[in-house]
């Protein structure tokens, strides 16, 4: 290291809130997607936060998306098994057609 | 005295200006822990039985177990101070539990100091790795053996 190096101020820390922010919430989203309305919710901030990280080249940003992305897929799957497509209504009228 | 201040430092350091994060990204953290806040006043079953139980749908319709069915009870038992009966309900959710918390605190801090983070310390192996273990953990107490049983919550 030459003299001069310990003369400059030190780098401001690496800024990667964004980032972090989208990877606890992409966790938290798929931990809860069979919940699905706080796992739509955190599905969107995962994944709002990871596209601004990457806008700013934030560490983790990608894997806020991928988990974001994942989880939305599975929180609007589960709303739709769950209220939509009546299984029980199918399963007896497959069971009267035996 | 000093050794006291210089903890202080660690704990919560002073940001300066120009890595200090901005109201926006302060408000944002504030949001996302009473999000969580609220969520743990809901799973905690403070709005009475009935209310919370059905909210896993996977379970209530089709008889799957998600990784977060029990979790709620083990929840509510852990308040209570029954840690053995809530480890019985969610082993996943009370080991999770301890960096759950860590987050929430470096959040917290976060936002009351306005000290951005850096996150040097998290690996993405990790989180896949954590990530693969849930989904295991769903595989296994999905699986109708005997020896399973205790993975699934008593009914």
């Amino acid at each position: 290291m030459d003299y001069n190096d310990y003369n400059q101020t030190p780098a401001a820390k690496q800024n990667n809130t964004l980032g972090i922010i989208g990877l606890v919430t992409g966790i938290l989203a798929l931990l809860f997607f069979c919940c699905p309305i706080l796992g739509v919710i955190l599905a969107v901030v995962a994944l709002v936060c990871g596209i601004i990280a990457k806008g700013q080249n934030q560490k983790f940003a990608l894997a806020g998306i991928i988990m974001g992305i994942i989880a939305l897929l599975l929180s609007i799957g589960v709303l739709a098994v769950g209220s939509i497509i009546d299984w029980e209504e199918i399963l007896r009228n497959i069971e009267q057609m035996q | 005295m000093q050794t006291v201040l210089k903890l202080l430092e660690v704990l919560f350091p002073v940001p300066s200006p120009e890595e200090k994060l901005k109201t926006w990204e302060r408000l944002l953290i504030l949001s996302l822990l009473l999000l969580l806040a609220a969520s743990a006043v809901y799973f905690s079953g403070a709005f009475g039985a009935g209310f919370y139980w059905g909210s896993s749908s996977l379970f209530g319709g089709h008889q799957v177990y998600c990784p977060g069915c029990g979790g709620t009870r083990a929840f509510e038992l852990l308040l209570r101070g029954n840690l053995v009966q809530a480890w019985r309900y969610n082993q996943l959710f009370i080991l999770s539990l301890p960096i759950i918390l860590y987050g929430c605190l470096i959040l917290l801090r976060a936002m009351a100091t306005g000290y951005p983070l850096g996150g040097d310390s998290i690996r993405l192996l990790w989180v896949w790795g954590y990530l693969a273990l849930v989904l295991l953990f769903m595989v296994l107490r999905n699986i109708p053996l005997p020896i399973l049983d205790y993975l699934r919550p008593p009914q």
